[in-house]
């Protein structure tokens, strides 16, 4: 279960994800047979879809490729654009 | 392929880069912190120190 987060909490927190489960990639690109990383790797992709959903529930879809609804409105545009947002 | 050396430089070798065998996975920083050290594994963190001037090139004039 995820903790209540805000939605700059879990922009950093999809973010971490995402950089985890990239170096994670990475990594197993060249250990293709390692159990643990494959493991870790999973819980990551799992934790993230979780992170992205919640976000994406609670501020909009993050993407407009077709991979998530924007429910009631098009909340698309209502994103902060990357220099919006606080480093 | 055809490389343009800096004036003064000669022909001198332009950039090598080394893997170095990565050890067994067997810990890595939280996301967060991996997000902030810029790697997931401990024994890649090396601290950056920012140099006031580059070295000098053999051979380069000035």
């Amino acid at each position: 279960m995820m903790p209540a987060m805000n939605k700059d909490e879990l922009m950093l927190r999809i973010q971490a994800l995402e950089f985890t489960a990239v170096d994670l990639n990475l990594y197993l690109d060249t250990h293709p047979c390692d159990a643990r990383a494959l493991a870790d790797f999973n819980q990551v992709a799992a934790a993230l879809a979780q992170a992205v959903a919640v976000y994406e529930q609670m501020c909009g879809p993050l993407t407009n490729f077709g991979r998530s609804q924007s429910c009631g409105r098009w909340a698309w545009v209502e994103q902060p654009w990357p220099w919006e947002t606080q480093g | 392929m055809d490389y343009h050396y800096p004036v003064g430089c000669g022909p001198m070798e332009l950039a090598r880069a080394y893997v170095c065998p990565q050890p067994a996975y067997t810990q890595r920083f939280c996301p967060v912190e991996g997000l902030k050290h810029g790697t997931i594994f401990p024994e890649l963190v090396r601290v950056y120190v920012p140099e006031q001037a580059r070295p000098v090139c053999p051979g380069e004039v000035g």
